[in-house]
């Protein structure tokens, strides 16, 4: 146990009920409008590894609060990739209107494995699906061995496997993108993009605080982003912070 | 002939012009000759006074002489009370083109207020020259004094001109200060000192003043003089003009001197010079760092709000004022920040400046139409605007203070029209709008950072347990069923199930016995472990004693299959419940053999 406290001071743990006082002192610091305050207090759990939802949206929040669009959306995207709900939803959504760049196109082009990722929960359509899945093995021992209504049990067998089915593929889907796809988000004011991995000549155009961007790959100190409607271009990577 | 000044110095002129054109304007044509030769030329003066801005002068173009020459002059002459009149003066070089009676059209003065011209002059010309010249017409205003004089020598002539040296009369350009930082006032000013009588100057050009922005502290109209000594001599110190300079970018700066035309020593002996003031050198120095603010100066800033308390929808001005001593194009007026119930609307912002003494004094007034949109109480926070002061050499700041402002319901909840703010309708109603980010979160559940929704060997797990148990649950069924109990059982449904579909009614007697005897000798085969199909009963029972099955057992198969034959070949006793008892009885045989 000793050693394990050394451990835990040596890494900057907080015990739960530490974590819990210094939340309740951002909180607090964020009623009375310190929010700055309320930010250091935050950023000081998530440095010590004791993150979540909670955590990452209030951070987010506070961030928010003071227009700094960059860390707000960073951090209110991991705290909806961390459980989501619907005060991060909306806080993301003044976070986008707040934001500087218009992205002309982007329902279209994103692609169908991203949206239906973005769509779901990767967590409830998990469960989702191995509830069904072990209902259609109940289904389908009921219809061996009950003599009755051996219809409706098959029926329901097929219907209980083809949902398990679909919603496996949803949930392999969902855990698919979020390890294959990386995203990042600017979080300088603003930031010129080039067609090569260089800063020669012109940018071919801005992005500004706040926009998130899928990282295709790095060199050089570049980083080729990709926007929602498929337009790509390089950018320096100090700009961008992966999600 | 006098310098024309430049564009800068006739626009200097103009204000005394404007200031001093209250009398009616005048203008004057004269000609220097009454009889002229045809190979004479002869001169015309046209002066124009008090000439009103906007005032066109048509000069006269005579049929019978030609134009030679054109020169115009400009001079400002002292009147009673040590007044400065203007009078622009034209002069053509004519040359007569015919013998006879030339005529002069008159000039014209075009103006605002009306027309005003000349009376026209007539000449005679006669042919050739005339030599000596008739005696010239002295200009109005300007008599020979000698002509009163017959014979009187000029070596005893008492208006003899006496030189006047440059320090008799001389332009002094001055500043108040050398050594200033951006955005602080130097009072420049220039000044004519006469220690002999001015009676005119013009001609003024005054320098370029790169670098700084302007404004006119003192443009006397009319010009007075005070005596002053300087460098132990006595004086009339002429202040022509004083200026508020303020530099823009530090750096050293010279300011060129100015030019001046003067007409000094009198009316009468009177000489006409040429001075040029003397050049200054500022040096503007860096601002110290320590604020984010290039004010200059000493400056008091406030705030006023119309109403501290204001229904929900109903506007209400907040004005913020920075007055002080300094130029106001360095003001920034701290933006309200007003919290985000509050729209604010600007009006946009007025500048004054007035001079006490020799100090510009701006004010910036800032307004704002402020339109609460939800009920409460709401705190316009303070401001603060930073400014250098030169005098202390060190920043200052002027602030003020926060204030409340109460929201209350409006009286009427319905909306009013659309107001003048922009053409936004201030509707009274407390307007709860989703334009402000949601709260934080109250309480936290805290999970490592990076953690995957559910960790994948727990999803295996649970994915594949209802598999692993079916296929135990199948391999345990399938092996059971290899067992003898399991396969008795099995015989014994099967059975059961043969059995079932004999009870069939409408099945032929031949038919229904000889399926029986099948069933029972197929169960029977199955006990036994060998093939007893087409045995005759004495090897069926033979088979069932090597198969270990009971001597009552073996009694009571006999009997059945016996009963099987007779009724199967003599149908006559075959009858629906003999069928029925028969079906029992083998089954109970059946069973009995487990």
């Amino acid at each position: 146990m000793i050693i394990a406290m050394a451990v835990a001071v040596l890494v900057g743990q907080y015990t739960q009920a530490e974590a819990q006082s210094l939340f309740a002192e951002a909180n607090t610091a964020h009623a009375s409008g310190d929010y700055a305050t309320a930010q250091a207090r935050l950023e000081k759990l998530v440095a010590s590894g004791m993150g979540g939802a909670d955590v990452l949206y209030n951070l987010g929040t506070a961030y928010l609060n003071q227009g700094q669009l960059g860390p707000a959306a960073l951090y209110l995207e991991r705290a909806k990739r961390a459980g989501g709900g619907r005060d991060i939803d909306f806080n993301l959504s003044l976070v986008r209107d707040r934001q500087g760049d218009s992205v002309i196109g982007a329902a279209n082009a994103t692609p169908f494995t991203q949206r239906l990722a973005e769509a779901t929960d990767e967590r409830t359509v998990t469960v989702a699906a191995v509830l069904t899945w072990w209902g259609a093995f109940a289904f389908w021992w009921a219809w061996r061995a009950v003599r009755r209504y051996r219809g409706a049990l098959l029926a329901g067998t097929i219907l209980a496997f083809t949902a398990a089915f679909v919603l496996a593929v949803a949930a392999i889907n969902a855990g698919w993108v979020r390890s294959h796809v990386v995203e990042a988000i600017v979080m300088v004011p603003d930031v010129k993009v080039f067609d090569l991995p260089q800063a020669l000549g012109k940018a071919s155009f801005e992005m500004h605080a706040g926009l998130k961007v899928r990282v295709m790959e790095s060199t050089n100190g570049f980083t080729r982003i990709r926007l929602p409607n498929a337009v790509e271009g390089w950018a320096t990577s100090a700009a961008l912070t992966i999600l | 002939m006098a310098r024309i000044g430049s564009a800068r110095g006739a626009l200097a002129l103009l204000p005394l012009c404007a200031a001093v054109a209250v009398a009616a304007p005048t203008i004057e044509m004269e000609s220097d000759v009454r009889r002229v030769g045809l190979d004479d030329t002869f001169q015309v003066q046209i002066s124009v006074s008090e000439a009103p801005e906007g005032a066109e002068l048509v000069l006269p173009q005579p049929k019978d002489a030609q134009v030679l020459g054109r020169s115009e002059s400009t001079a400002l002459s002292v009147g009673t009370g040590r007044t400065l009149q203007m009078t622009r003066s034209y002069t053509l070089t004519m040359k007569p083109l015919r013998v006879g009676k030339l005529t002069i059209p008159p000039a014209v003065l075009k103006s605002p207020t009306g027309t005003i011209k000349t009376e026209s002059i007539s000449l005679d010309v006669v042919a050739g020259r005339l030599a000596p010249a008739a005696p010239r017409a002295q200009p109005r205003g300007f008599p020979d004094p000698f002509q009163m004089f017959g014979g009187f020598g000029r070596q005893n002539d008492p208006f003899e001109q006496q030189p006047i040296g440059p320090n008799d009369v001389f332009l002094r350009a001055t500043v108040d200060k050398t050594d200033v930082y951006p955005g602080e006032q130097i009072t420049y000013t220039v000044s004519v000192y006469a220690a002999v009588e001015v009676t005119s100057v013009d001609g003024m050009k005054a320098p370029r003043l790169d670098g700084f922005t302007t404004a006119d502290l003192k443009t006397p109209s009319p010009i007075t003089s005070e005596p002053q000594v300087f460098r132990g001599r006595q004086y009339q110190v002429y202040l022509l003009r004083s200026r508020a300079l303020f530099a823009l970018r530090p750096g050293t700066y010279t300011i060129a001197p100015t030019e001046l035309d003067i007409a000094a020593g009198g009316f009468f002996g009177g000489q006409k010079l040429s001075r040029t003031s003397n050049p200054l050198t500022l040096n503007v120095r860096q601002l110290p760092k320590g604020e984010d603010s290039t004010l200059v100066g000493k400056w008091t800033m406030s705030r006023t709000i119309a109403s501290h308390q204001v229904a929900v929808g109903e506007p209400t001005q907040v004005t913020v004022k920075v007055e002080g001593q300094g130029n106001s194009l360095n003001i920034k007026v701290p933006p309200l920040n007003a919290p985000a119930p509050l729209k604010v609307y600007e009006a946009g912002a007025k500048d004054a400046s007035t001079v006490r003494g020799s100090v510009l004094t701006s004010t910036r007034t800032a307004e704002y139409t402020v339109v609460p949109q939800q009920t409460g109480s709401f705190a316009l926070p303070a401001l603060r605007l930073a400014y250098f002061n030169p005098e202390s050499g060190s920043w200052e700041s002027t602030a003020v203070p926060a204030e409340q402002l109460t929201v209350v319901p409006a009286a009427s909840a319905a909306p009013v029209a659309p107001s003048a703010v922009g053409g936004v309708a201030a509707a009274s109603k407390n307007q709860l709008t989703a334009a402000n980010p949601a709260p934080p979160r109250h309480a936290a559940s805290f999970a490592a950072i990076g953690d995957q929704p559910i960790a994948p060997p727990l999803i295996w797990v649970a994915a594949g347990a209802p598999v692993a148990l079916s296929l135990v649950a199948l391999g345990f069924i399938a092996v059971r069923r290899r067992t003898p109990q399991a396969s008795s059982a099995q015989r014994l449904r099967d059975a059961r199930k043969a059995i079932a579909n004999l009870r069939d009614p409408t099945l032929a007697p031949t038919e229904f016995y000889g399926q029986l005897e099948s069933v029972v000798v197929a169960f029977l085969s199955a006990h036994a472990k060998r093939p007893l199909q087409g045995l005759t009963r004495p090897e069926i029972m033979t088979a069932l004693t090597a198969a270990k099955v009971e001597p009552a057992a073996c009694t009571r198969v006999h009997a059945t299959l016996e009963r099987c034959e007779v009724e199967r070949f003599a149908p006559g006793l075959s009858s629906p419940a003999g069928r029925e008892s028969l079906l029992n009885d083998a089954l109970a045989v059946m069973e009995g053999l487990g």
